[in-house]
């Protein structure tokens, strides 16, 4: 099936990775792991693994956003071989260099619909798509997809996959139309600290059932959109702590993949500043938000966040705890992916292998040592 | 040495209302009685030096298993002026984790007086 890009040639508008400039590169530490890769289904591909009551039945367009970036979505080496993210060989070609030889699938699932029933049946196609071709390697490991909008179907989903090793975590999007601390919520969440199964947030696609993606509705242009809409995820994080999520699972683990990384000490040190005389509002809530984010919270870079000065940059990644809290990810086939040789080539070696590799072997079960 | 200080009667500080008093000049101390025994505080907040003795002295609220929520050590609660940091009373230290502490002075009855305990001045180099 061809692929519709508007007319347009997905060549002149996609960027073209930079890992090719080795004064911007040093080779990543031996076991570094990319722990946010996007696979995607091919056209018409998703339907073979719906239930039967399903395939009939037209589903959304993956590809839709308000914001369509401006210098193209996708790198332009990944259109190779279809839609971008879409070949087990092209990506892993692309992704397994450099020393790189696990990594952790996080496929997207057409966004929020107001029919949950159908967002359920793709979110379980979604996972029987990639447990049937991606993760017969080995060297993928998989996200469990499962819709929050749908709690008991959420939880059945999470419940059928626990057991296979192949998936390591649960994905869910950013965009809600309930903040993910609400009560509604907890037995997605009880499920996963149960079996151990990080949830990871990541932007998906954009359907008009989600909220404006800014607290003051729509930004204009790409750039404002980019730069902003990881506090999204920032409003989840307030809402699992005050809600008590991270009181009562203890295990529980959250992993925001879509970036914010940068922003996340000040704001840190703006929610420990408050908690103290407002922790009446939320008595379930014991300890100092830094507490919490040290031990529940971890972020996936996959752009460069912080100072571009090589010297504050390993300043700010100390302030900010990278040691601990820091994964590398590529987020492949994004435009802006970040490749293992490029992650952070300046800072001291040993950070930089907590970051591309101990962090995530650290979160994650059944990686291999 | 300690230093002992006369604060006032016994009969002077009643359960709720502190009884503050500046000592040496310039250390403020706040009496309390709680249930019928006397602590004395140094009136100096941990976290930014407000006057904490200043603040009203109430309950706390706290968590009862799941969701639920109690008001609790009704009376014993020292909620600072500035910041309303909570201290539980008599043992001076915070509800939040990790714990900081009021200066507590010891409190001594003799003859009917309140004193309150300073450690001894430092020698002046």
């Amino acid at each position: 099936m061809s692929v519709d890009f508007q007319g347009l040639d997905p060549a002149t508008l996609a960027t073209r990775s930079w890992h090719d400039r080795p004064d911007l590169c040093a080779p990543p530490p031996a076991g570094t792991i990319d722990a946010c890769v996007h696979p995607r289904p091919r056209p018409g591909e998703l339907h073979a693994y719906l239930p039967r009551a399903w395939q009939g039945r037209r589903l959304p367009a993956g590809e839709r956003y308000y914001y369509p970036n401006p210098v193209g979505d996708y790198l332009q080496e990944s259109y190779a071989a279809g839609l971008p993210g879409s070949d087990p060989a092209l990506t892993a070609s692309h992704v397994f260099t450099n020393g790189v030889d696990q990594a952790v699938l996080l496929p997207l699932t057409l966004g929020l619909l107001p029919d949950i029933d159908l967002l359920s049946a793709i979110c379980a196609a979604t996972n029987e798509w990639l447990a049937a071709t991606w993760l017969t390697d080995a060297r993928w490991k998989g996200t469990v997809r499962v819709a929050p909008s749908d709690p008991g179907a959420a939880v059945a989903e999470i419940e059928r996959w626990a057991a296979d090793p192949r998936f390591v975590q649960v994905g869910v999007p950013t965009q809600s139309m309930q903040l993910y601390g609400n009560r509604v919520f907890l037995p997605i969440w009880e499920a996963a600290a149960r079996h151990g199964l990080p949830i990871v947030l990541h932007t998906d696609a954009e359907t008009g059932v989600e909220l404006a993606p800014t607290t003051g509705g729509y930004l204009r242009h790409y750039l404002g959109f980019a730069a902003y809409h990881p506090l999204t995820a920032f409003n989840h994080l307030v809402s699992f702590m005050t809600g008590g999520v991270l009181d009562r699972l203890p295990a529980l683990r959250l992993v925001f993949a879509d970036g914010g990384y940068d922003m996340c000490a000040p704001f840190m040190w703006r929610l420990d500043k408050d908690w103290r005389p407002m922790r009446g509002d939320m008595p379930w809530m014991t300890r100092l938000p830094s507490a919490y984010i040290a031990q529940h919270v971890r972020f996936i870079a996959h752009s460069l966040e912080g100072p571009e000065d090589p010297a504050l940059l390993e300043e700010w990644l100390g302030i900010s705890d990278a040691g601990h809290t820091l994964l590398y990810g590529s987020n492949y086939p994004a435009w802006n992916m970040l490749h293992a040789d490029a992650a952070f080539p300046t800072i001291e070696p040993a950070l930089r292998r907590r970051i591309l590799a101990d962090n995530a072997r650290a979160l994650y079960n059944g990686l291999k040592p | 040495m300690n230093e002992k200080h006369v604060i006032c009667a016994v009969d002077d500080v009643h359960e709720g209302t502190p009884v503050i008093a500046q000592l040496r000049d310039r250390i403020s101390v706040g009496v309390y009685r709680i249930e019928g025994a006397y602590y004395a505080y140094r009136n100096h907040c941990p976290h930014a030096g407000a006057p904490v003795c200043m603040g009203v002295l109430g309950g706390a609220i706290v968590a009862t298993g799941g969701f639920g929520r109690a008001l609790m050590h009704e009376g014993r609660v020292l909620k600072c002026p500035w910041h309303a940091w909570e201290f539980l009373l008599p043992e001076g230290v915070t509800l939040t984790d990790p714990p900081l502490r009021l200066t507590r002075f010891p409190v001594a009855i003799e003859d009917g007086q309140v004193v309150v305990e300073l450690p001894p001045r430092r020698a002046r180099a």
